[in-house]
């Protein structure tokens, strides 16, 4: 292929070409913005049958030009592709119907579609949950489920778009054996990650793209070698598991004075008398990074919202050192924007906190180029810096974070680690909640694991360490 | 129109979030009706709430801008609102029904060119006279001819307020 | 239950008894359709729904139709006089119609919502009533979001308590702010989720094949027809 993009006049890929055997995994590693996503548009034929984009050259799946197809046929019977974002592409109320609806689309008949949907949903572990609202489903559950709501027909080649971004380690163990057995079936898988690590030993091929470019290409004994990848580190790309303590010169130099936060003996529930956590006890200095791990569904975010007093049903007591509160930070930096331009968002909190709009903006190295643009058009990396100079503006004590990597390659989040710790030498204190192995090795001075209910103090870099091996890499 | 209006997945799951923003308030209004009902007397209830109901239309109509999608957006609203919180019963698909088609009309004034803030207000207006037609009907609230024109007035004005501000949201929101 | 029925007939039937509302507007009219419908409802749609929500409804449309009554009908024979107020027959008559209209649409809503469920009924009018593959995608698609949005609702109110904003969403002032962030990631949602709806197959959607119409449908149909005919025959007879 030779170029691409939405709009004319607006290349976003700018020549790529490769190509793939049956039973071959090819592995495409770029940054965000690298046109990624993009390509696997393109590739599956909706770039140009359905978003009425533009494609100058050849893709070629199993004989059919799919950049090319008559008007209004998609290459759905051919092409699996499950998309980024759980949320944003499951469709249906309940997972059956999910599975049903690709399946009477592609003209099965009501008995065998209902038949194939409940055995490809077992095949994913979900039976007993066929007919239960998606909502209630874990985020590893629902990335299970469209795995399997894109690929219940055997697609020849099946695409996935990051499919680690926002899942915990457990669910990438999952995606992993999937990714294998798709392999051994003879499928051809096609797969664009930054977090190319988890995937790095089952690949054939790996294209490292940038600005829709390809910038290099390795064969699978290449990509064995520990040297190519650390050569790799600079790309963007996240190509080695953590497996040394990172040169955390940092941690030492603040001066960590005066309890911040008292937790002592807390109990939270949602259902009376069914504590999903109890006997959680712990006390956080000032300055102090603490990163709270544990399995989704465990109660990290439930734990925060209690320390920021929001959640309700809890018991025993919560005590944060000066009248101002912890300020709660949501994983999507959507919820927190108020007004439709940057700048009128930084008057905005610039009236309530006195926070002058020139400190505000001298946090923000992007906001004189888009200051006019509303807050939800930023990148997903400078919508979470945001919300986090914002936070910073009401003064707390302590800022709770939710998953605040989720989603951001390498680069951006070095960026967002260097705010962090810029902010935590002035005295304010984090608690982050996370599955990142990297926010364990290098930015958090503790760690807690949140499992079965319970809390207790681990070693960071060995929290790192033990992520890495759940997920299967290290 | 000679040519069939095809809608493709993103408008269709547009037409969802619409509808879906609107049963949510349709919902609401119930509430807010009732109560500024008690404080402010029947004009006041409808400058203030009425509008709320007729939002389905210009939010549709701003987000997915095709011929038909303010009446879809206004009667699966309606639906929606029918199917999780049955309070005002099955009738509001009536009401969602013709409210939505006096809205569409909003629309075709404009030959389906403009999806703007003006657009959304003059939809939202429309929607009134359907409306209080078919509260007249169904409650019994018949006035004089003074006061019924009072009452359509009120509906428009809060139809046009709330209209303005669904569809400015809408604009907004889609680029 | 063994009488098997289409979905689709209940949603007809609540739609075709509250017609009934708008067309009658005499209690002798209102009175038996009325009763059958409320108890119904009550009896089939009180385990599924916030009954107390409907009761607290149920006082003030009571509240407000005896006002109505008191305000627009207000003519006609006295029936109760005191120093305060005079209740003429035409109020009492207009209190008692509004009522029962009330039940009557509530009812017969009840009545469908209580025997059907949601994913069922969506179903059956695609197939059955043949409603258009697309909009049936889009109303299941909306319940879908449903949850989804709730619970980004309550989020962004958590967050505008946090920015110490107001959180009445029903103020117009807030209104906006509080639509804004939750029509944007609805709006990022809705154009992958039509994306992955299309590279599912969506434009190759042909109806579902319909059912048979059973013995079920029938009684339905008929308990519809008899209604109907008894709000039009006994105003005539009394």
């Amino acid at each position: 292929m030779n170029a691409a993009g939405y709009r004319m006049n607006e290349e976003i890929i700018k020549g790529i070409d490769f190509r793939g055997l049956d039973g071959e995994l090819i592995l495409v590693g770029g940054s965000s913005g690298s046109g990624k996503t993009t390509l696997l548009l393109t590739v599956s034929g909706v770039l140009t049958s359905l978003l009425g984009g533009w494609v100058d050259g050849v893709v070629t799946v199993n004989g059919v030009n799919t950049v090319k197809m008559p008007e209004n046929a998609v290459t759905t019977k051919l092409v699996g592709l499950v998309l980024q974002d759980p949320e944003k592409q499951v469709l249906m109320p309940t997972p059956l119907d999910e599975v049903l609806f690709t399946l009477e689309n592609l003209g099965y008949e009501e008995k065998d579609a209902v038949k194939t949907a409940v055995s490809v949903l077992g095949r994913f572990g979900l039976t007993g949950k066929e007919l239960t609202h998606v909502e209630s489903l874990s985020g590893g559950e629902k990335r299970r489920l469209t795995l399997a709501s894109a690929t219940p027909h055997n697609p020849y080649l099946v695409m996935l778009d990051e499919p680690t971004a926002s899942i915990d380690p457990w669910g990438v163990r999952e995606v992993r054996r999937y990714v294998a057995e798709l392999i051994k079936e003879g499928h051809v898988v096609l797969i664009v990650e930054h977090k190319i690590k988890y995937f790095i030993d089952l690949a054939e091929k790996f294209i490292l793209i940038d600005s829709g470019r390809k910038v290099a290409e390795f064969s699978g004994d290449e990509l064995r070698s520990r040297d190519l990848l650390r050569g790799l580190r600079h790309s963007g790309v996240d190509v080695e598991p953590v497996h040394e303590p990172a040169e955390k010169t940092y941690g030492g130099r603040r001066a960590r004075d005066g309890v911040v936060l008292r937790v002592d003996s807390l109990e939270c529930w949602y259902e009376e008398g069914r504590p999903i956590m109890r006997g959680i006890s712990f006390e956080l200095m000032r300055g102090e990074i603490l990163a709270l791990v544990g399995p989704n569904g465990s109660g990290k975010t439930t734990l925060l919202k209690s320390i920021a007093g929001f959640h309700k049903k809890c018991s025993g007591e919560v005590r944060v050192a000066t009248d101002k509160r912890a300020f709660y930070v949501h994983q999507t930096p959507d919820y927190m924007f108020l007004e439709n331009t940057l700048a009128k968002e930084l008057r905005h909190v610039a009236l309530r906190t006195g926070v002058s709009v020139e400190v505000l903006s001298e946090r923000l190295p992007f906001f004189t180029l888009k200051k006019e643009l509303p807050p939800y058009r930023l990148s997903l990396g400078q919508r979470r810096w945001l919300t986090l100079a914002i936070a910073w503006a009401y003064s707390p004590e302590l800022i709770l974070l939710d998953e605040p990597t989720a989603g951001l390659d390498l680069h951006l989040l070095k960026d967002l680690f260097s705010f962090i710790k810029t902010v935590s030498e002035r005295g304010t204190s984090f608690i982050i909640s996370t599955h990142d192995p990297r926010v364990l090795s290098e930015l958090a001075d503790r760690a807690i694991l949140l499992e079965e209910g319970k809390a207790r103090e681990v070693d960071p870099f060995k929290a790192a360490l033990m992520l890495e091996s759940i997920a299967g890499v290290y | 129109m000679g040519h069939v209006i095809k809608f493709t997945g993103v408008d269709l799951a547009l037409l969802a979030v619409a509808s879906v923003v609107s049963g949510v308030i349709f919902t609401a209004t119930w509430t807010v009706y009732y109560t500024s009902e008690a404080l402010v007397g029947p004009i006041g209830a409808r400058v203030i709430s009425y509008g709320l109901w007729f939002i389905g239309a210009p939010l549709a109509a701003s987000l997915v801008r095709k011929p038909i999608s303010a009446l879809l957006g206004e009667l699966i609203g309606a639906l929606v609102e029918t199917l999780i919180a049955p309070l005002g019963g099955i009738t509001n698909v009536i009401y969602g029904f013709a409210q939505g088609l006096a809205s569409e009309l909003g629309y075709l004034m404009f030959r389906y060119k403009r999806w703007g803030i003006v657009q959304g207000a003059v939809a939202g207006a429309l929607a009134g006279p359907p409306c209080v037609a078919l509260d007249a009907l169904l409650f019994g609230e018949i006035g004089g001819v003074a006061e019924m024109c009072l009452w359509v007035l009120a509906a428009c004005i809060s139809g046009a307020i709330y209209g303005a501000i669904a569809s400015s949201a809408g604009v907004s929101v889609r680029k | 239950m063994l009488l098997k029925y289409r979905e689709s007939s209940l949603f007809i039937y609540a739609l075709g008894v509250s017609v009934i509302a708008f067309v009658s507007n005499s209690v002798g009219a209102l009175l038996i359709p009325s009763l059958i419908n409320g108890a119904l409802g009550l009896m089939l749609g009180s385990k599924r729904l916030p009954m107390k929500l409907l009761l607290t409804l149920l006082v003030f449309s009571t509240w407000g139709a005896f006002l109505n009554g008191l305000y627009f009908h207000n003519t006609g024979e006295i029936v109760v006089s005191t120093r305060v107020l005079t209740i003429r027959s035409g109020a009492i008559e207009s209190f008692l119609t509004v009522n029962l209209r009330f039940f009557l649409i509530v009812g017969a809503t009840l009545t469908m919502l209580g025997l059907v469920n949601i994913r069922d009924l969506i179903k059956s009018l695609e197939r059955d009533l043949r409603m258009p593959s697309g909009l049936a995608f889009s109303i299941a698609y909306a319940f879908r979001l449903f949850p989804l949005l709730s619970r980004d609702l309550s989020e962004v109110l958590i967050a505008r308590r946090e920015r110490r904003v107001g959180t009445n969403v029903i103020n117009p002032k807030n209104l906006r702010s509080v639509l804004l962030p939750i029509l944007n990631l609805s709006y990022e949602r809705a154009v992958w989720g039509g994306i992955s709806a299309e590279l599912r197959g969506l434009s190759f959607r042909k109806s579902l094949k319909g059912r048979p119409l059973g013995p079920g449908d029938l009684i339905i149909m008929l308990a519809l027809t008899v209604q109907w005919l008894i709000s039009y025959l006994v105003p005539l007879l009394v």
